[in-house]
């Protein structure tokens, strides 16, 4: 894996490799791209990287446990548009990083996530995801099928 | 009318772009001047509406907060209900903006100060992470046994299944703060 790595790295793009899974556990339906994060220096999970999410979208079990009373929040008064669909919930500012698997360097992003509020007795049924606002906005990112390997890089000023 | 489309009128209409620094002033409100009588073959009744005068930027900035905000934004309350808005439409970056400008306009009102700060784009950088071990193997565990795990919380560490869970609360023992628990991959099976 990382056949592009050295390419990648001498140009600027990129500055580290991981591998990525086709499936999300328990999706097996659904081809995606799920990395492995960490959050806050604390949990290390999966995500699906997603360019069409407007934000991260973050499980909120794993926000109850990573949020500390003083965490960074903006819960707006309205409901907010998730991929076509209205969910109350509020948005948090956290550090995730991404693992380099070969020659490079990690990857940390202060990003900004959503996290879905639910009401007494409800599930939250869906994965976690990495959007594009938010997260992936500001970062250099390739992919390559052939070795399911995901290139990451912090966006450089042009 | 909502917030947001009386900002976008409000920019249409004076033919001017709100920059990040600053924000339409002289809000004197429309010029209203009856014609003289004298004139001919018109009504006194007939007026003139004048937009309303344009300052600078930098003029902008020396001005007084609450001129600046004009007519549309006179209250934090109502700048607020506008980030909601463009927020509930997906537009992100309309929600940025205001959030933005919120903090020159409002600087002591500590919601727009919050938005502003959770709104901002991410900075991403290269870093050193706490290396963590055998995650791959962890993920090929996950790959593999995950079907029997469906609606569960897993926790696994080094491809060996060290915790499960029907929510996350169950597993704190395992993944407690201040453990390593890096190399502990943790999921939630669909």
């Amino acid at each position: 894996m990382g056949r592009f790595l050295d390419l990648f790295l001498d140009g600027g793009f990129a500055t580290g490799v991981t591998s990525y899974d086709d499936h999300y556990p328990g999706d097996e339906a659904n081809t995606r791209i799920v990395v492995v994060i960490n959050l806050e220096g604390q949990i290390t999970t999966q995500a699906i990287v997603d360019t069409g999410a407007p934000w991260c979208i973050l499980d909120p079990q794993i926000a109850d446990e990573i949020l500390s009373q003083d965490a960074l929040l903006y819960e707006p008064e309205t409901e907010m548009k998730i991929r076509g669909i209205l969910y109350a919930g509020k948005l948090c500012r956290m550090r995730i990083g991404l693992w380099s698997e070969q020659a490079g360097e990690d990857l940390e992003v202060d990003a900004t996530v959503f996290v879905p509020e639910l009401g007494a007795g409800e599930s939250w049924l869906y994965p976690n995801f990495l959007g594009l606002s938010g997260f992936l906005e500001r970062m250099c990112f390739a992919v390559d099928p052939a070795e399911n390997a995901f290139y990451f890089g912090p966006a450089r000023e042009g | 009318m909502n917030m947001s489309v009386i900002f976008d009128h409000w920019q249409e209409l004076c033919d001017v772009e709100v920059p990040p620094g600053g924000i339409f002033l002289g809000s004197t409100g429309p010029q209203i001047t009856p014609l003289p009588e004298c004139w001919p073959g018109t009504s006194s009744q007939i007026v003139v509406v004048r937009s309303e005068q344009r300052q600078s930027v930098k003029d902008l900035a020396e001005s007084e907060r609450a001129d600046m905000t004009g007519d549309v934004l006179r209250r934090p309350e109502e700048l607020c209900a506008a980030i909601d808005l463009a927020l509930q439409q997906e537009m992100i970056e309309r929600a940025r903006e205001l959030a933005q400008l919120g903090t020159q306009l409002f600087p002591g009102h500590e919601q727009i100060q919050r938005a502003a700060r959770v709104l901002a784009p991410p900075d991403a950088h290269a870093v050193r992470l706490p290396p963590a071990q055998g995650l791959k193997n962890s993920r090929s565990w996950v790959r593999e046994n995950a079907s029997e795990y469906r609606g569960q919380w897993v926790a696994v560490r080094s491809g060996k299944l060290v915790g499960v869970g029907a929510s996350l609360e169950e597993m704190r023992a395992v993944i407690a703060p201040g453990e390593d628990t890096f190399d502990i991959l943790v999921t939630r099976v669909l």
